[in-house]
């Protein structure tokens, strides 16, 4: 499967050469070409199984092609990047302040001074419960404390592994809206989900399904 | 449009960039904090240990065998003749050692053997490893008559100082004992006559006496076993093992393994240096303050000095941290995570020389217990805590715990390879 080439010129970020990721005997993922460059923002679709997350976590470096080729730029490891996997990202034990404070602290931002005053936290409703632990919120609230995390990091990437799964609509329409004016100061951003229509303003699409569109 | 609350731009502030040390402070930093916010388990690290020595060190063997140590440097028929006259007494204790006489001196005092003995100028010579200035010299003839006096010397030794204490406790009744009669009298009676009996092997009791006061630390205790310095090694190499082969896996069971990798620019060596820390700070802050608890409860201490000591648990810990990592890898969850920890808590119980010595084992058993940091470090503690200030770690086990140290960590980044090629 080729992927449409972004119409940027500068070198790419990362670069996938038919790359192909096997579990045991199981192909999950066979991708010819794809460039991910500055000013990118993807959203990759696809049905369940398709590959979205592994596309999603070979693109980060989180994990390797079984073979083939995944070339990372000395301008991408130059970034601050964030990623956010489809499920938890917290400590569970710890206050959702001290989750936002040691994320800071690993990715190595200084992050905002004043928490409470900041868009992810309001437009989420995340300000009653910074100082509860994250295990006890509810499993909504926790997919959004865990997008709150990686926003208050003031990241330069972001990959984001199905961003509206278990998130009330409106909820969802506000961090979409959220993630589309961050990309302003994004370097690029990439997020998987089920269908594109909840991204439209993303510039590419990929999708993974059998037959889908190159 | 921009959100409320982040102005555009504000991405951009300092960043500071990230070197490999920083980012182990920050991944021990946030391990800290994680571990600070578990008031049950700060309790369950590093209080209850401590509750736990306070009662083993109550735990005591007092052994009522003469330990004697053979220099076998001797003409094997001779030798021969004196191992089996040895062995047909009971409650003797015999070491035999291809050392030389002064090596034998110095290893004896070390392991407060009571009698020793050399062949020199063609005769068994016998002394207590304590007083080297007092030597007594048997014909080879004579060496089952003195084998056997050993074992009446103790005897009678013992009775005496049961004796001694009986009359201290019977001050009134000695007095009141002028018309010779009474249980005071008795026991004076009974003194005299003992130590009648006890003239014979005087030489061979006092030595032993001599030893009773003076070998054993502290003299107080008087005790041949003590369960203190092998626990203190035990938690020394338990916790990390504890702490590190849950670290991969609840990271990955939390979904923030992902976060640690990119944080760590995608570098697993330094993702792994990382999460070592937290293991091995958990093991010293703990044996540091089970070393302290030891000392002021029970005045075991060290002799060669805190620094020394804490050095070769530092080293067994950071093995046992790697084991623990690299068995993360392989594990699916917590739970996984807490089973193979049990495990390696009875392996180290029963197989590392905790309880039994691994020396007279087979091939086999030795074999897999040197693949054990507590076969290593647990006994120079021992040493140091109860025993005489002529203990010294052995080179070899320096040069034990350094292979041990490099074999682990080749075991974990094969590990951590197989790990990330299953992401």
């Amino acid at each position: 499967m080729s992927l449409p080439a972004s119409t940027a010129t500068e070198r790419p970020l990362v670069a996938l050469h038919e790359a192909e990721k096997r579990y045991g005997r199981r192909t999950v993922l066979r991708i010819d070409r794809f460039e991910l460059r500055r000013g990118d923002s993807v959203v990759i679709i696809g049905a369940n199984g398709s590959g979205k997350s592994t596309l999603l976590r070979m693109l980060s470096g989180v994990a390797e092609p079984t073979s083939g080729r995944v070339a990372h730029g000395t301008d991408y490891d130059a970034l601050k990047v964030c990623f956010v996997p489809q499920a938890g990202g917290l400590l569970p034990g710890l206050t959702l302040t001290d989750n936002l404070r040691a994320w800071q602290r690993l990715v190595g931002s200084p992050g905002p001074d004043e928490l409470s005053t900041q868009w992810y936290l309001q437009d989420f409703d995340l300000q009653p419960f910074l100082h509860t632990r994250c295990g006890d919120l509810s499993g909504g609230f926790q997919r959004l404390a865990a997008l709150a995390c990686a926003l208050s990091t003031q990241p330069d990437g972001l990959f984001i592994d199905e961003p509206l799964s278990g998130i009330d609509s409106g909820h969802a329409r506000l961090l979409v809206q959220g993630l589309e004016a961050a990309m302003s100061d994004l370097q690029f951003l990439v997020v998987t989900d089920h269908t594109a229509a909840n991204f439209a303003k993303a510039m590419r699409v990929m999708d993974l399904s059998p037959g889908g569109p190159a | 449009m921009s959100p409320p609350g982040r102005p555009k731009g504000e991405y951009r502030k300092a960043q500071p960039e990230g070197t490999p040390m920083s980012f182990l402070a920050r991944v021990f930093a946030r391990d800290l904090l994680e571990l600070s916010r578990s008031g049950g388990l700060l309790v369950l690290l590093f209080v209850v240990p401590v509750l736990l020595l306070l009662l083993v060190g109550h735990l005591k063997v007092r052994e009522p065998t003469l330990r004697v140590a053979i220099s076998t440097e001797a003409p094997p028929a001779t030798l021969a003749r004196l191992r089996s006259m040895l062995q047909e007494v009971s409650r003797v204790r015999v070491n035999e050692w291809a050392l030389a006489p002064a090596e034998l001196q110095r290893r004896a005092v070390r392991e407060q053997i009571d009698l020793v003995v050399v062949w020199e100028s063609d005769s068994w010579r016998f002394y207590s490893p304590l007083t080297n200035s007092y030597r007594l010299q048997f014909a080879q003839g004579a060496a089952q008559d003195l084998a056997l006096s050993m074992q009446r010397g103790k005897r009678l030794g013992e009775q005496l100082v049961q004796l001694d204490e009986l009359a201290g406790q019977l001050p009134a009744l000695d007095a009141a004992s002028s018309a010779a009669s009474g249980p005071a009298a008795t026991v004076k009676k009974l003194q005299r006559r003992t130590r009648d009996d006890a003239a014979l092997p005087t030489p061979l009791l006092r030595a032993w006496l001599a030893n009773q006061l003076t070998l054993f630390y502290p003299p107080s205790s008087r005790v041949d076993h003590s369960l203190v310095p092998g626990y203190v090694a035990l938690i020394a190499v338990f916790l990390p093992f504890l702490i590190a082969s849950g670290a991969l896996v609840r990271e990955r069971e939390a979904g923030t393994l992902e976060t640690l990798i990119m944080a760590s620019r995608r570098s697993w060596a330094r993702l792994v240096a990382a999460k070592l820390l937290l293991p091995i700070f958990v093991s010293l802050l703990a044996t540091l303050l089970l070393l302290v608890a030891a000392s002021s409860a029970f005045a075991l201490g060290i002799k060669p000095g805190l620094a020394t000591a804490l050095g070769v648990q530092l080293a067994a810990a950071t093995i046992s941290a790697l084991l623990g990592l690299g068995i993360s890898t392989l594990l699916r969850s917590s739970q996984d995570a807490y089973t193979a920890s049990s495990v390696y808590l009875v392996a180290c119980i029963l197989i590392t020389g905790l309880i039994y010595p691994v020396e007279q084992a087979a091939w086999g058993v030795i074999g897999v217990s040197y693949a054990f940091p507590l076969t290593l470090s647990g006994h120079p503690l021992e040493e140091w805590m109860l025993k005489g200030t002529g203990a010294a770690l052995e080179p070899w086990r320096l040069a034990g715990l350094a292979a041990q140290l490099v074999g682990a960590l080749a075991l974990c980044a094969l590990a951590v390879r197989r790990l990330r090629r299953s992401l």
